[in-house]
């Protein structure tokens, strides 16, 4: 598996294709999984996987542009990378504009080709570690109560606790006590930090 | 002389010499329900950028990987800008590369005018209903 800890999903409908792109990825210690069609793919897809797909955009049954749209309604995450040996250049701005992380012609060079999977490894590791943080945020702020919410709105927008107090009608000291609550469930030491887990709450 | 504007502030930019005088690009975009500024040049294009908030620039650019200056310049005036280049040669990977750093979208020259009135109106509602 790879250093990210994603699977390189490859569909294509040309056997040979797919062999060769499994050995390449194997060689490059990636771990990968085939598929002879979109729809073979979507009854293996489950919420939550992690990794990329390399996709081949004209394929018998559904097409790979399909495929993607089909993963879009179900929320996926996944990057995908079009790969496809009859493009041309307004199939490519489709395909782009449509989502997708990037678009190989074949024939294509193996280390061009792992280059891109390996930039497209990482680029889902970190979007899924935004995620995780994402989660852990939110998760932390419901523990809050209402009071404490108010104060750290506050505390994030720059106001120090004398204008919180009498902005809420409450004691510096009771501003204080609310503050301290907050740092500790959110897990943060500092004023800065605070404003950057309160950016997740946004997203 | 400031860019006309609609009630939102959008407007589109057509850019460079060679669009704007193309009668065929110009009554494309003529027929939009946004206002429309021909710039001839970049220089001329910072000023109109100054006037109008935010909008399509559709660029004629003789490489798709040269008008990534263009959008590295936009980003660095505003965000809110959109990147549309027309371009009369291009490959495959120069396209690729032009839509991975950021342009909005690209359109191969010679134009279809429906497609390219299609093209900026979409990009010109995406702005106007982001999600």
């Amino acid at each position: 598996m790879s250093e990210t800890g994603g699977i390189v999903f490859v569909v294509d409908d040309d056997e040979a294709v797919r062999d060769s792109l499994s050995l390449l990825l194997e060689s490059a210690s990636l771990q990968s999984q085939c598929f002879a069609s979109a729809d073979e793919f979507a009854e293996h897809y489950q919420g939550g996987m992690s990794g990329c797909l390399l996709l081949d955009i004209r394929m018998p049954g559904k097409s790979g542009l399909e495929l993607r749209d089909w993963l879009d309604q179900q929320g996926a995450q996944l990057p995908i990378i079009f790969i496809t040996g009859h493009g041309d250049v307004p199939m490519a701005v489709d395909a782009m504009k449509r989502g997708a992380i990037d678009f190989i012609q074949k024939p294509f060079s193996d280390d061009e080709l792992l280059q891109r999977v390996q930039q497209a490894l990482e680029s889902e590791a970190g979007d899924r570690a935004d995620r995780a943080e994402a989660d852990r945020v939110r998760a932390n702020f419901e523990t809050l109560t209402p009071r404490e919410r108010e104060v750290m709105q506050q505390v994030v927008a720059g106001r120090v606790n004398k204008v919180i107090a009498l902005d809420m009608d409450i004691s510096q000291r009771t501003v204080e006590i609310h503050r301290a609550r907050v740092m500790h469930k959110m897990g943060v030491r500092s004023v800065a930090d605070l404003v950057r887990l309160a950016s997740f709450l946004d997203k | 002389m400031p860019a006309p504007q609609d009630e939102n502030g959008f407007t589109i930019l057509l850019l460079g010499q060679e669009a704007v005088s193309d009668p065929r690009i110009c009554s494309a975009l003529a027929g939009l329900p946004w206002p429309l500024q021909l710039v001839e040049s970049e220089s001329d294009l910072r000023i109109a950028l100054r006037t109008a908030p935010a909008g399509c620039v559709v660029a004629h650019v003789e490489d798709p990987r040269a008008g990534l200056r263009l959008h590295a310049d936009l980003r660095a005036i505003s965000g809110d800008w959109l990147l549309i280049m027309l371009t009369p040669r291009t490959g495959i990977q120069a396209a690729v590369s032009a839509l991975k750093f950021g342009a909005h979208d690209l359109i191969e020259m010679p134009i279809v005018e429906r497609v390219l009135r299609e093209r900026v109106a979409s990009a010109m509602r995406s702005l106007e209903n982001p999600q």
